[in-house]
């Protein structure tokens, strides 16, 4: 049995029948007991059952059949040789077995083991390398986000920190001013203002006037004069036009005052401030002119004093 | 052959080429587990603050540098402007621990301007409130007595400015502290003390006495009196019953510029 399987090579061969042949096999009573001992059915071996022996002549028919136990290795080696499939048993020394199995098989699965250990390593080597490049790439993307993070925080916090100042520059440059803006237009009035026409009412207060551009929230100092002109005098408006065109060369530039002058020229109405945001440049006629009463678009503030620094 | 025959014939050998196709799946695995996902997480980690870094709207160094410079103009500008808004009183109206309490700090201010702008008043014959107006309660707290004293530098220094202009008459002086001082959201970066007066007679001398008060020249009797005064609000106009005088009405202001820390966030 041993014999057997390690001859094919397999180890967890099974047993079903035994067939015996050879010289020995016709001992009687053989079959019975190796049955009885190997648990498995045991019977001679005809191996004339698939060979054909018609061609024989009877004698040797005869012969052959008296010998047929005897004559199964000889048959058995003849058929082995006509046919390419049947098992073969080799007997080898065990290093040539050795190295037979090892060049048939142990060799491949070494050489299979290496590649996959070495595609192995290649591939945590490669996996490795892009880790690597990756981190680099990830850690200065980082930086970089963060420098720019910090640098737009800081920005934001000096622009508002800007807003604030802005805010308080335009405070303390109107509370400054507001004082030298009644004073210069008293020297305005004083000086331009035609003889035919006296001031009512002035008055200076921190308002807000849309048509001056002073929203609301960011009061500012305005100045208001009220005047009017002796009853029965001739050319009224064109005075009160010669004094206006006098007042806004003096004015700093893109300051509009806001100005009404009653039809009959009797009574007049001035407002102004020289903090109100300087006013949008004219739009040009098609002739390329300005229109006559738009004013420069400077900052009006800028001959009073430093406003947003921004 | 059968598959039992294959599996009889190569169960070594398949085993073999399992065991080892599994051990490679595992370190395959291994690799994958160990450097692949850690590859994974820093490739999408470098993509998201590429995305945040491309998408998000953020000022350069450029921009930074440009704010800067705005901020170093306006710092400078609203130090200038602090300057020149923020009162500066004169010594006999500022408290100095050497010189005795607040309080008495207070009477001796208070009593030598009343003598000397009475006397000065009375002989240029203008008429100056009596009150000079000081509360009729005189302050307690160093905080007032303070703002009070300087109010009342302001009021010397346009009463001077009156006298030298030759107004007639000032019919009232009021000296009111920053109503926000007892606000809960507090006066903000500029702090008014509001000083009006009510000033009547003829029209010349009371534009003279607004324009003097604008000038920075001291006054002429050489007690220190300087402007230009802080002018919030100004009304002038004729009075009903008399149209050949006018009445005006002007509020000055004596400003503290308060140190403000950027609002937080």
């Amino acid at each position: 049995m041993l014999f057997s399987k390690s001859q094919v090579k397999i180890t967890g061969l099974k047993l079903d029948r035994v067939l015996l042949c050879g010289g020995g096999a016709a001992l009687k009573g053989l079959p019975r007991y190796l049955s009885s001992g190997m648990s498995v059915p045991v019977e001679l071996f005809d191996p004339f059952r698939v060979v054909d022996t018609t061609k024989l002549s009877p004698e040797a028919r005869d012969e052959l059949e008296e010998q047929k136990l005897g004559a199964v290795v000889a048959l058995g080696l003849a058929a082995t040789a006509s046919d390419p499939a049947a098992y073969s048993i080799e007997i080898l020394p065990a290093t040539l077995r050795k190295k037979r199995e090892f060049v048939g098989g142990t060799a491949w699965l070494i050489a299979a083991g290496v590649l996959a250990l070495g595609f192995l390593g290649y591939e945590a080597w490669r996996t490795k390398q892009q880790l690597d490049d990756a981190r680099v790439k990830a850690t200065a993307l980082e930086q970089q986000y963060k420098k720019a993070a910090g640098t737009h925080r800081r920005a934001e916090e000096l622009a508002a920190e800007n807003v604030r100042l802005a805010k308080l520059a335009d405070e303390l440059h109107a509370s400054k001013g507001s004082g030298e803006q009644v004073a210069r237009t008293l020297d305005w009035l004083a000086k331009d203002l035609p003889a035919e026409f006296w001031v009512t009412q002035l008055t200076s207060d921190f308002r807000s006037d849309p048509d001056l551009g002073i929203a609301r929230g960011q009061e500012k100092p305005v100045v208001s004069v009220v005047g009017k002109a002796k009853e029965g005098t001739n050319s009224l408006p064109q005075l009160y036009e010669s004094f206006l065109h006098k007042l806004r060369a003096q004015l700093p530039e893109g300051v509009v005052p806001k100005e009404k002058l009653t039809p009959n020229g009797a009574r007049f109405t001035l407002d102004l401030s020289i903090f109100a945001p300087p006013a949008a440049p004219p739009a040009e006629s098609p002739d390329g002119a300005a229109s006559k009463s738009a004013a420069p678009s400077s900052s009006s503030a800028q001959a009073a004093g430093p406003r947003k620094g921004g | 052959m059968d598959l039992e025959g294959f599996w009889q014939e190569n169960k070594r050998s398949v085993l073999i080429v399992g065991g080892g196709a599994l051990a490679f799946f595992v370190g395959w695995l291994a690799i994958g587990s160990f450097l692949g996902n850690d590859r994974d997480a820093q490739v999408t980690a470098a993509s998201r603050t590429q995305r945040k870094l491309s998408s998000e709207s953020m000022y350069s160094a450029d921009d930074l540098r440009t704010i800067e410079g705005a901020n170093d103009k306006l710092k400078s500008a609203v130090d200038t402007l602090s300057g020149a808004v923020a009162w500066k009183a004169r010594p006999l109206f500022t408290l100095e621990p050497q010189r005795g309490t607040p309080s008495n700090q207070y009477f001796a201010a208070v009593a030598a301007t009343r003598e000397d702008l009475h006397r000065r008043a009375g002989r240029a014959n203008l008429r100056v409130p009596e009150d000079l107006g000081l509360p009729a309660l005189s302050p307690t707290r160093e905080g007032e007595i303070l703002r009070y004293m300087q109010g009342l530098d302001l009021v010397d220094r346009a009463i001077r400015f009156a006298l030298e202009a030759g107004c007639e008459r000032i019919d009232r002086i009021q000296i009111q502290l920053d109503p926000k001082l007892t606000s809960k959201q507090g006066v903000g970066a500029i702090e008014r003390t509001r000083v009006t007066f009510n000033l009547s007679g003829r029209p010349s001398p009371l534009v003279a006495f607004v324009k003097r008060t604008q000038e920075a020249a001291p006054a002429a009797d050489g007690s220190g009196a300087v402007g230009p005064l802080l002018i919030e609000r100004l009304e002038m106009q004729p009075p009903r019953a008399k149209p050949d005088e006018a009445g005006l009405e002007v509020t000055f202001v004596v400003a503290r510029i308060l140190p403000q820390a950027p609002p937080q966030e």
